[in-house]
């Protein structure tokens, strides 16, 4: 049996401009690992060979601390020893590294088009990320179900994996696909699905889901202030010789983001919002038209704030 | 028996935060899961299958 550690996952979302806190010892690990990078569960209780990633809710009641239940998906218990998935988004929208070999997330599930044959190992088969959220009607944050976005499609990036066709639902590995488990993971009210044909307690829709995360695939990665409060908003400066709708529109109808004195093209309306909530750490700019980003004083700063950053004011047509 | 982990899954923690809902709608005293020696204690009741 092969068993992959996945050592690189700090490289993974690293890569997509994702900060995350690396768990180190704890004595909530059954596994007494030193650090993530050696934490999993042994060889002998299975394989590891990722090949996509399936997407959780931990179920802990509205409120709980990060800290709680980060401790629960490292010790788990008799029925299912931690660690309890590879990664784990909290309440606070923090992305914390937990494991890099297999965890005990998955169980027996079937993949719809994959396993043919019936129930097959999915703590081997697929990485796992626990998010969370009650299931039961908790309001899944924007800023929460975003990171989770940009995780899942930072993982698929990084390994190569089609979100199309590699992403799951623990629900979708279960019930829908022959019965392999009972889970309805994730499940509850979020941006994409505020009211969900099951309820408050319904489950996700698979593809509305995909679709979703796909938005933060290969996406460029928003550039970094040069230091901590150098700069507190996006300044954008838009170039409108070309007008909207031509073929060069986002070619040369630019928004930049200005960092010292470097200036970066932003070449997609979704490149303009990771930018601004790269810098503002607001998620509520995903889903808002551009127009009304540019219009917007606390994510954008006028042209005129350049002065300082090697930038000078009004030279470029457009400016705003 | 050895544990099969090839069906272990989060349906355990499931289970571990009902019993966590359900001794806080019976107004019992409340486990500090930020703290591990509570947490222990809890898996230990909730394996138990007690209060």
């Amino acid at each position: 049996m092969a068993y992959r550690w996945l050592t690189d996952l700090h490289e993974a979302l690293g890569n997509a401009g994702i900060e995350f806190v690396a768990v180190g010892p704890s004595s909530a690990d059954p596994t007494g690992a030193a650090d993530w990078q050696t934490r999993g569960r042994p060889a002998s209780t299975g394989c590891f060979e990722p090949e996509g990633v399936l997407c959780h809710h931990t179920a802990s009641p509205a409120g709980t601390s990060d800290q709680s239940d980060l401790n629960v998906i490292l010790y788990g218990n008799g029925s299912a020893p931690g660690p309890i998935s590879q990664l784990y988004i909290g309440r606070s929208s923090t992305c914390y590294l937990v494991a890099a070999g297999r965890a005990n997330h998955g169980g027996s599930g079937r993949r719809p088009g994959i396993d043919v044959g019936g129930c097959e190992d999915m703590n081997c088969k697929l990485l796992g990320i626990e998010v969370g959220n009650d299931g039961i009607g908790e309001r899944w944050p924007d800023a929460q179900t975003t990171m989770y976005a940009r995780t899942v499609a930072a993982l698929c990036d990084h390994y190569g994996w089609e979100i199309g066709s590699q992403v799951w639902l623990h629900a979708t590995t279960g019930p829908s696909s022959g019965g392999c488990n009972s889970k309805i993971d994730p499940a509850g009210p979020w941006s994409r699905q505020p009211d969900l044909p099951g309820g408050a307690a319904g489950t996700w829709d698979l593809g509305i889901w995909r679709t979703w995360c796909a938005q933060f695939a290969g996406g460029p990665v928003p550039p970094k202030p040069p230091s901590e409060g150098a700069m507190p908003k996006v300044i954008i400066h838009v170039d409108e010789s070309q007008p909207a709708g031509s073929p060069g529109y986002w070619r040369y109808n630019a928004l930049w983001t200005w960092v010292g004195a470097w200036r970066y093209h932003l070449p997609s309306e979704l490149a303009v919002q990771q930018a601004v909530y790269e810098f503002t750490g607001d998620a509520g700019v995903f889903g808002v038209p551009l127009g009304d980003i540019r219009a917007n004083p606390e994510w954008v700063q006028p042209v005129g704030s350049l002065e300082g950053y090697g930038a000078v004011a009004g030279n470029d047509p457009g400016d705003v | 028996m050895a544990l099969d982990e090839t069906q272990a899954d989060d349906g355990a923690i499931f289970r571990f935060w009902d019993f966590v809902r359900d001794r806080r709608r019976r107004r019992l005293p409340a486990f500090d899961l930020d703290d591990v020696d509570q947490l222990v204690e809890a898996v230990r009741e909730f394996e138990a299958g007690g209060d």
